[in-house]
C-alpha cells in the first residue's frame, strides 16, 4: 500500500507577493506545519503591486476566522471600513441607481419566495420599491451600520458583510501573518526559470542574485503576465472581452470628504464605470474602461473631474483582457489572482477567487507523482466558478434601456453566453432564479441586479396566492416597518467605526497634527 | 394568462396518490379541481419492491400533508432505520466522526489504516452502531450533541402507503373519476383529453402521468424512454424472508422489516418475476403533462430512491408551477434539474456495483471513484440527492481505501489525535449503548412495536 509520506511534496514556492501571494502565504501556512512543508515566497519590491484599494464580498470573513484573524485588530490595520453591498448608479438608465446587498429581500412566505409575492402586489397597483424590505439596502442608504444578530428571527439577523481596505496593508498584514508561521520570503526579481528538460515541470527560479530557488510545487502569483503559467508554460487563455469589453483601468486614490459610505459604489460612465471604495482614511477610485471606444486620455480626464476630494497621487493605469487562463494547474504550477484570468472588480470578486483557489488547492493539493486527477479536478472547479462569475458582470452590462453612447449601445444589443439568457429567461419568465452547488452569487444577488436593472418578472408564483392580498399586505407592511425601525435604532457606520475599530492611519495622523 | 383549473392524474399507486395527496395540499383554496383516473396497472407505479425505504427528507413531506408518524404507523406498518446493512457494512443516514481542523472525518480513517491501526468507518457513526446493535433514539436538536449527526428514515409497506396516501388525497377534495384510462389523445405534442372504459373522455389543464413504465401520457406525446447503459437487473420477484430488525441489501435481494414482519424482494438478471427495464424519460415535462414514478424513469431498489426521486419531481413542480401559458421555459428548468437528480441517484445506485466489478460507470462517475481512490475527495456536482456521507459508507464499505489522506492530518500531533480519535469512538459507542433497543422503542408515543 502507498502511504502518504513516500510521495509528499516537502517544498511549495509562491512566486509573487502583493494580494495574491501573501494570501496563499497565509492560507497554506495555517493550514501545515512548516516542517513538514516549507513555503518561500519571493518577490520583488521594484515590481509593483496592483493593490489600490478593495472591496470584498462577506466570504472573506469565512477565511479570516480560519486563519483565527482578530477582526478588529486587521481591520484597523487595513483602515477597513464595513461593506453592505454595492451601489450601481446609472446602468439601467441615467438617473437610476439601486444597491444589490448583501442580504436577503423579505422572507419566503407559506413557502413562497419573497420576490413573487412582491411582483404579485406591485401587478395590484403596489407602488412599493422591494427595498422596503432589505435591512442592508436601507442600512447603506441612510450609511447606518451594526453587527448583525445572531438571532435568526429577529429582521437583524438579515445580513452579511464584508470589508473595504486597502489592498496593500491587507497584504502586509498576511505576510506578518505568515512569517510568523514559518513562510521564508526571499527578495529579488525572478531572472530565469529552470524546467524539467523531459516533463517541463518547473524545478526552480533563478533570480537576478543567481540564487536558485527550487520547489515541488510553484504557485504563480505573478499577475497579468503568469511568468510561470503563461510565459514558461503556455497554458493559454480564454478571452472574454466580447461580452466584457473594458480592457484598462485607471485607478487613483483621493481624500475623503464626507463620512464613510458603508458600501461601494459603481457609477455607469460612457464607456464603462468608476469605482469608488472608502475606507477609512482614504477613497480609492478608478475607471474601468473600453479602449477601443474611449481614449486613455479621455478617460483618465474624467476619472480626475469626477474625484469627491483632491488626488492623493497620480493615477496609475492598467492594462487588462478579461478572460480566464485555459489551465490555472498546469503540470506543477498552479496560477492565482491576476495569474489565473481577469474578471474586473464590479463585483469585488478578486479577493474571493484567490481565497477560493487557495481552499481549492488545499483540497487537491498534489504528491509528487502529480496525478493528472487533481490537476483536472481543480481546473474543472475553478473554470466554473470564473464562468458562473463572468455571467452575473455580463447581466450588469447587458440589462441596460442605455443606447446613448456606442459602449452602451453594443453592451445591450450584444450576443450574451447561452447559460446567461437562459437564465434572464427564466427570471423574466416567472421570478424564477437558478441555482447551482457551484457557482459564488446566490438568489439574492440576482434578484438584486435583476431589479435593479429592471428585468422584472412578467409574472409571478401562483401559489402566493394561497395568500389573500389583506394577509399579505399586513405581512409587508410589518416586514417593511420592522427594517425601517431596526435601521432607526442603529449608530452610524462613522460612529461605529470609531468605536470598533479606528484606522491606525487615521489615528497616527490626528496625533501628528495634534503636535 | 389564467391560473390552472383542473390537473389530472393518470394512474394509481405510490406515483399517484403521492402526487394527489402533496398537489391537493399545495394547492389548497386555489379553486384547481384534481382529478385522479385509474389506469388499472396491478403493479405499484413508482416502486418496484413491495417494500420501500424512504430517506430523512420525507418526513418533511408528511410534516407538510400533517400526516404524524402515529397515523403511519397504524396505516402503512412503518418502522424506523437508521442505517442500510449491506452485509460487510452499513450506509448510515449521518455523519461519520466530526471533522477535526477543517479535516473531513474519513481521512483519519485513512490515516488510522497507514498507520497499522485497524479503523472501520463503521465504528465512528452512531446511526451505523445503532444498525447493529438493533437500538434506536431520536437525533436531539442540540448541535454540541453526540446524537445530533444522524437522522432516520422509514420502511414502509408500499401498497399500505398508498393506500394512505389516497385516503388522505380523497378527504382533502380529489375526485375520483369512475371507469378506467383506456386511450390518451395527444394532439400535436400536448394531451388533448384520455378516454376511459366509461363516462365521457376527460381533459384537463394539465395532466399528469402516474401510468408506471407504460408511461400512456408521455407515450402519446412521443417523448423516448432512455434504456440506462450501465444497470443491468431487469426482474423482481418475492423472496424468503429473513428475520432482520434493520434494512438489509445484499447482491441485490432487499429484506426490509416492517411493523409486525419483513418483506423481501429481489433484483436479478432475466428469469422470473416482475419484469421491468432501467432508465428515464428524455425529459420529464412536455407541454402539458409531467411523469412522476415510473413513468419518469426506473432503478432498481437500493436506499428509497423511489421517494425521494417522487418527492424531490414534486417539489420542483410546486416551485416551476405553470399556468395555462405552458410556459416551455418553466418545463425546460424542471427537465435539467431532473435530469441532473436522476442521472446523480441513478450513479449512486451504480456504485456498489462499479466497485464490485459487475458494472461499468459513466464518466462522472468515474471520476467521483478516482478521486476518492486517489485522495479521498468525494467531487459533489449539482442536484446529488444523496450527501457525502453516503458515498463515503459505500465506497469504503466497499473496500476502496484512499491512497492519501488529507495532508493537514500531517501537522497534528499524531499521538494526541490517536487519543483523541480513541475516544471519539469510545463516546459513541457508550452512546449508543445507552440507547433502548429499537423493539422496545414506541415509535412514536404510546405505540409500542
Amino acid at each position: 500500500m502507498s502511504k502518504n509520506s513516500d510521495e509528499k511534496i516537502k517544498r511549495i514556492v509562491i512566486v509573487g507577493g502583493g494580494t495574491a501571494g501573501w494570501i496563499a502565504a497565509a492560507g497554506l501556512s495555517s493550514l501545515y506545519k512548516s516542517d513538514d512543508l516549507s513555503i518561500r515566497l519571493v518577490e520583488s519590491e521594484a515590481i509593483g503591486t496592483v493593490g489600490v484599494g478593495e472591496a470584498t464580498v462577506p466570504h472573506i470573513r469565512h477565511f479570516n476566522v480560519k486563519l483565527g484573524i482578530d477582526e478588529r485588530d486587521f481591520m484597523q490595520k487595513t483602515s477597513a471600513t464595513f461593506k453592505l453591498g454595492i451601489e450601481f448608479c446609472d446602468w439601467n438608465r441615467k438617473g437610476q441607481s439601486y444597491v444589490h446587498p448583501f442580504g436577503a429581500y423579505g422572507e419566503p412566505v407559506g413557502g413562497v419566495g419573497f420576490h413573487h409575492h412582491w411582483v404579485r402586489m406591485r401587478k395590484r397597483g403596489d407602488t412599493r420599491s422591494i427595498d422596503d424590505f432589505s435591512l442592508p439596502v436601507k442600512m447603506s442608504h441612510m450609511a447606518r451600520f451594526m453587527m448583525p444578530s445572531s438571532d435568526m428571527r429577529a429582521v437583524e439577523s438579515t445580513f452579511s458583510y464584508a470589508y473595504q481596505f486597502d489592498a496593500g496593508l491587507y497584504a502586509a498584514y498576511l505576510r506578518a501573518y505568515a512569517e510568523a508561521r514559518g513562510v521564508v520570503r526571499t527578495e529579488g526579481r525572478i531572472t530565469g526559470v529552470n524546467q524539467n528538460a523531459e516533463t517541463g515541470f518547473v524545478e526552480a527560479v533563478v533570480l537576478e542574485s543567481g540564487e536558485v530557488v527550487e520547489g515541488d510545487l510553484f504557485i504563480d502569483a505573478s499577475g497579468f503576465r503568469g511568468l510561470l503559467i503563461e510565459q514558461t508554460l503556455k497554458s493559454g487563455y480564454e478571452a472574454w472581452g466580447h461580452w466584457l469589453p473594458c480592457d484598462r483601468a485607471w485607478a487613483v486614490p483621493c481624500e475623503a470628504t464626507a463620512a464613510n459610505t458603508p458600501y461601494t459604489r459603481a457609477t455607469a460612465r460612457d464607456a464603462g464605470w468608476q469605482w469608488r471604495i472608502p475606507l477609512q482614511h482614504r477613497v480609492g477610485n478608478g475607471y474601468v474602461f473600453s479602449s477601443g471606444l474611449l481614449s486613455e486620455d479621455a478617460a483618465r480626464t474624467t476619472l480626475m473631474a469626477n474625484l469627491e476630494g483632491p488626488a492623493q497621487a497620480e493615477p496609475k493605469m492598467l492594462s487588462f483582457t478579461t478572460g480566464v487562463r485555459k489551465q490555472q494547474w498546469n503540470k506543477n504550477v498552479v496560477a492565482i489572482g491576476l495569474a489565473s484570468g481577469f474578471l474586473e472588480p464590479l463585483e469585488s470578486t478578486s479577493i474571493h477567487l484567490i481565497q477560493l483557489a487557495v481552499t481549492n488547492l488545499v483540497e487537491m493539493l498534489p504528491d509528487m507523482r502529480f496525478c493528472d486527477d487533481d490537476r483536472d479536478e481543480f481546473n474543472r472547479v475553478m473554470h466554473l466558478e470564473y464562468e458562473r462569475v463572468r455571467d452575473f458582470l455580463i447581466l450588469h452590462y447587458h440589462a441596460t434601456e442605455r443606447d446613448d453612447t456606442p459602449f452602451w449601445d453594443y453592451c445591450r444589443t450584444m450576443t450574451i453566453p447561452d447559460s446567461l439568457a437562459y437564465k434572464m429567461a427564466l427570471f423574466r419568465e416567472r421570478g424564477v432564479i437558478v441555482n447551482y452547488k457551484d457557482g459564488f452569487f446566490l438568489e439574492p444577488s440576482w434578484l438584486a441586479v435583476y431589479i435593479g436593472q429592471g428585468v422584472i418578472p412578467r409574472d409571478y408564483d401562483p401559489l402566493s396566492e394561497r395568500i389573500s392580498d389583506q394577509a399579505l399586505a399586513r405581512y409587508m407592511a410589518d416586514y417593511a416597518g420592522k427594517v425601517s425601525s431596526a435601521v432607526q435604532a442603529m449608530p452610524s457606520h462613522a460612529a461605529f467605526l470609531e468605536q470598533y475599530c479606528p484606522s491606525a492611519i487615521v489615528s497616527r495622523r490626528a496625533t501628528v497634527g495634534a503636535v | 394568462m389564467a391560473r390552472l383549473k383542473s390537473i389530472l392524474i393518470c394512474g394509481s399507486g405510490v406515483a399517484a396518490w403521492f402526487m394527489a395527496a402533496g398537489l391537493s395540499r399545495a394547492l389548497e383554496g386555489q379553486g384547481c379541481r384534481i382529478t385522479v383516473l385509474d389506469d388499472g396497472a396491478t403493479e405499484d407505479s413508482a416502486c418496484l419492491g413491495r417494500a420501500v425505504l424512504s430517506l430523512p427528507a420525507l418526513r418533511a413531506f408528511h410534516g407538510v400533508l400533517g400526516l404524524s408518524e402515529d397515523q403511519m404507523i397504524k396505516a402503512a406498518r412503518v418502522w424506523p432505520y437508521t442505517a442500510l446493512n449491506m452485509g460487510t457494512y452499513h450506509i448510515g443516514i449521518g455523519d461519520h466522526g466530526a471533522r477535526l481542523n477543517t479535516v473531513a472525518f474519513h481521512h483519519f480513517v485513512t490515516w488510522l489504516r497507514q498507520g497499522g491501526h485497524k479503523a472501520d468507518i463503521d465504528t465512528f457513526s452512531i446511526p451505523a452502531l445503532m444498525a447493529s446493535a438493533g437500538k434506536f433514539t431520536r437525533p436531539v436538536n442540540d448541535p454540541n450533541s453526540v446524537l445530533s449527526g444522524f437522522s432516520y428514515g422509514l420502511v414502509l409497506d408500499v401498497g399500505r402507503y398508498s393506500d394512505l396516501l389516497r385516503t388522505y388525497a380523497v378527504s382533502r377534495g380529489v375526485d375520483v373519476a369512475e371507469g378506467r384510462l383506456t386511450k390518451v389523445d395527444g394532439s400535436g405534442a400536448q394531451i388533448a383529453s384520455v378516454h376511459r372504459d366509461q363516462g365521457a373522455p376527460l381533459a384537463a389543464d394539465f395532466y399528469i402521468d402516474a401510468t408506471g413504465e407504460p408511461a400512456r401520457l408521455m407515450s402519446a406525446v412521443e417523448v423516448p424512454f432512455e434504456v440506462d447503459l450501465y444497470l443491468n437487473a431487469n426482474r423482481i420477484l418475492p423472496a424468503l424472508p429473513h428475520d432482520t430488525g434493520v434494512p438489509m441489501m445484499s447482491a441485490g435481494c432487499q429484506m426490509l422489516p416492517v411493523m409486525g414482519g419483513v418483506i423481501s424482494d429481489e433484483a436479478a438478471t432475466n428469469g422470473d418475476g416482475r419484469a421491468f427495464v432501467q432508465g428515464r424519460r428524455a425529459q420529464f415535462w412536455v407541454s402539458n403533462v409531467v411523469a412522476a414514478g415510473h413513468a419518469a424513469g426506473v432503478l432498481q431498489p437500493f436506499m428509497g430512491h423511489e421517494l425521494q426521486l417522487l418527492h424531490t419531481g414534486f417539489t420542483r413542480l410546486i416551485g416551476l408551477f405553470p399556468d395555462d401559458g405552458m410556459s416551455p421555459v418553466l418545463a425546460r428548468e424542471y427537465n435539467r434539474l431532473m435530469t441532473q437528480t436522476f442521472d446523480r441517484v441513478r450513479d449512486f445506485v451504480l456504485l456498489p456495483q462499479v466497485l464490485r466489478g459487475q458494472a461499468e460507470g459513466p464518466p462522472e462517475l468515474a471520476r467521483k471513484i478516482s478521486q476518492f481512490k486517489s485522495r479521498g475527495r468525494v467531487v459533489m456536482y449539482d442536484e446529488e440527492s444523496y450527501s457525502e456521507s453516503f458515498w463515503v459508507s459505500v465506497l469504503m464499505g466497499e473496500g476502496v481505501l484512499p491512497e492519501r489522506y488529507d495532508r493537514i492530518i500531517d501537522s497534528m500531533e499524531p499521538e494526541r489525535l490517536t487519543q483523541q480519535l480513541i475516544k471519539m469512538r469510545d463516546i459513541m459507542a457508550r452512546a449508543v449503548s445507552a440507547m433502548p433497543p429499537l423493539k422496545a422503542v414506541p415509535v412514536t408515543s404510546g405505540v409500542p412495536a
